[in-house]
């Protein structure tokens, strides 16, 4: 499902973010991208969904060369993806159910779809009583739920989360993981990234150890 | 409903809040369009007149064929029979010596005794040629005046072509120089429209951002910035119109308009409804050019 060969990533500033990454992850899998900050985790992540592109080696993603493909087949492949931001890039001024059903819209589908669908997600995260709330006025803990009820709003088949409980208590971050599970359990294809080394062993899963931009180990914790 | 149907309704209603989101730089754009297509449209009803004179004088444009004093009734009969099948000639008047004479003394009456005392009758005879109006262009005329040029019993092929090519000229000249300043005032309202589109942009940036990373297509994100600027555009080009007849009206009125029969010529009749139509569709196009270049130029959309 996501294949890196040799990936290096340079910034244009000079940082290397990757350097010769080579991973693959299966269609269905659940996986923890691990590291300490600045190991390049987020830089891993955009790859996957062409917000950047290699400096050198090739990311491919459902089969697809993400950096050779043309400019207007993009959007396409970023519905098959959902994302959670690290900073969970909100619009302030959309309430919490706006913020979700905007990305229905964006992709088309019909009204009255993209009002089931929103309300079903916003039930699944427990937003069904904050719908017209605006971010400002709901927790960090809530401003991280709409960024995950936006990414999985379009049922995609690939899930990124970037640190999705750095901002949540240990026992909703537990809720949250143990709904990624679910997620993955039907089949979503699933990347964690987090530094909380205490959740990745509770969830025994496989973990990608990312340290100065190279795989430090890879395999099952 | 279908997808692009869908499309097109969300397109609508986002360009719709888009121009009311800020109405004074909506305005400013319309208002930067309609300027630019009102000063040219000035220029095209000055041109337009112009050339509706310019046509109505070169109706009345005839060939002066100007017979030899020793030409034969054979020769006289000969040149008849050649107008007549000259497809580009309606009709050839014969204006015998006497005719001549008679004319000038008609129209210069102080001067009557004038050709007695030269002696005899000075003024040759001639025909006069009426053209079909298809060959009444410069071209047309100096064709027939060269066939006839070296007829027998011909004299002399003349008429009055300096004053219609300068005319024409000048009417060249105005619609130039309206394309001109058009085309310059145009540019700026490309940049000024350009520009609103920009700032439209970098003020919803955010929100575009994320819609590129949800999987929006370019188009989703351009299309409401474009249909905003066609409206912008179509306004503007509909104010210039609506611009252009309150100016033609307004002078219509005026006093030096009744009393001097030159401002009929310049100011006579306002554009056809097509060309109006033209003016305000340029409107609506010049804006989706300039949404076009800044929304390639901000390249990240
Ligand atoms: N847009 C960027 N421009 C330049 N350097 C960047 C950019 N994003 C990340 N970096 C650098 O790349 C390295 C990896 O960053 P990142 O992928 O964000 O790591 P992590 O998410 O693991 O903290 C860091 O040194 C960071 O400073
Ligand atoms: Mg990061």
């Amino acid at each position: 499902m996501i294949q890196f060969f040799h990936v290096t990533k340079k910034y244009t500033q000079g940082a290397v973010a990757l350097t010769d990454v080579s991973v693959h992850v299966e269609k269905g899998e659940f996986v923890f991208l691990t590291g300490p900050s600045g190991a390049g985790k987020t830089t891993f992540l955009r790859m996957i969904f062409r917000d950047e592109v290699p400096s050198s080696g090739q990311v491919v993603v459902n089969n697809q060369d993400v950096a050779t493909m043309p400019a207007r087949r993009v959007p396409y492949l970023r519905r098959q993806i959902g994302v959670v931001f690290q900073d969970f890039k909100l619009l302030p001024r959309k309430t919490v159910f706006e913020n979700v059903s905007f990305a229905t819209q964006v992709i088309g589908l019909p009204r009255r779809e993209q009002r089931s669908r929103t309300f079903q997600v916003l039930e699944m995260l427990g937003l069904n009583h904050r719908l017209h709330n605006f971010p400002e006025q709901v927790s960090g803990g809530e401003q991280q739920r709409m960024a995950i009820a936006r990414a999985l709003v379009n049922r995609p088949l690939i899930l990124l989360a970037d640190e999705p409980t750095g901002n949540l208590d240990p026992d909703l971050a537990q809720e949250i993981m143990g709904l990624f599970r679910d997620i993955n359990s039907h089949g979503t294809t699933v990347i964690i990234a987090t530094h909380d080394r205490d959740m990745i062993r509770r969830m025994g899963r496989r973990v990608i150890a990312l340290d100065h931009g190279r795989i430090s180990a890879a395999g099952a914790a | 409903m279908g997808r692009l149907l869908r499309a097109l309704r969300h397109c609508i209603r986002e360009t719709w809040d888009g121009l009311w989101r800020n109405p004074a730089l909506s305005l400013l754009s319309a208002a930067a369009i309609g300027i630019s297509l009102y000063v040219l449209g000035l220029f095209l009803l000055l041109a337009f007149n112009l050339n509706r004179f310019v046509e109505a004088l070169g109706r009345e444009t005839q060939i002066q064929v100007y017979l030899r004093e020793d030409a034969t009734p054979d020769q006289l009969r000969t040149l008849r029979a050649e107008f007549a099948s000259d497809p580009a000639i309606s009709e050839a008047r014969y204006v015998s010596k006497t005719d001549a004479r008679q004319r000038f003394q008609r129209d210069f009456p102080t001067l009557r005794d004038l050709p007695g005392r030269v002696g005899g009758n000075p003024f040759p005879a001639s025909f006069e040629l009426e053209v079909l109006d298809a060959s009444r262009d410069p071209e047309g005329l100096d064709r027939i005046a060269k066939s006839y040029q070296k007829a027998p019993g011909v004299e002399e092929v003349r008429y009055d072509r300096g004053w219609t090519e300068r005319l024409a000229g000048m009417v060249g000249l105005v619609q130039k120089g309206g394309y001109g300043i058009g085309a310059l005032l145009a540019f700026a309202a490309l940049v000024t429209v350009g520009a609103t589109v920009r700032l439209t942009v970098l003020a919803r940036r955010e929100e575009i951002e994320i819609m590129k990373l949800v999987g929006a297509t370019a188009g989703f994100i351009r299309g409401p910035f474009m249909l905003a600027a066609a409206a912008q555009g179509l306004a503007g080009g509909a104010l210039a119109v609506a611009g252009l007849r309150v100016t033609h009206r307004l002078v219509e009125r005026t006093e030096i308009f009744r009393a001097n029969p030159f401002m009929s010529i310049v100011a006579g009749r306002f554009l056809p409804s097509d060309a109006a139509l033209a003016l305000t569709a340029v409107g609506a196009a010049l804006g989706i050019v300039a949404a076009v270049l800044s929304l390639r130029r901000a390249g990240s959309v």
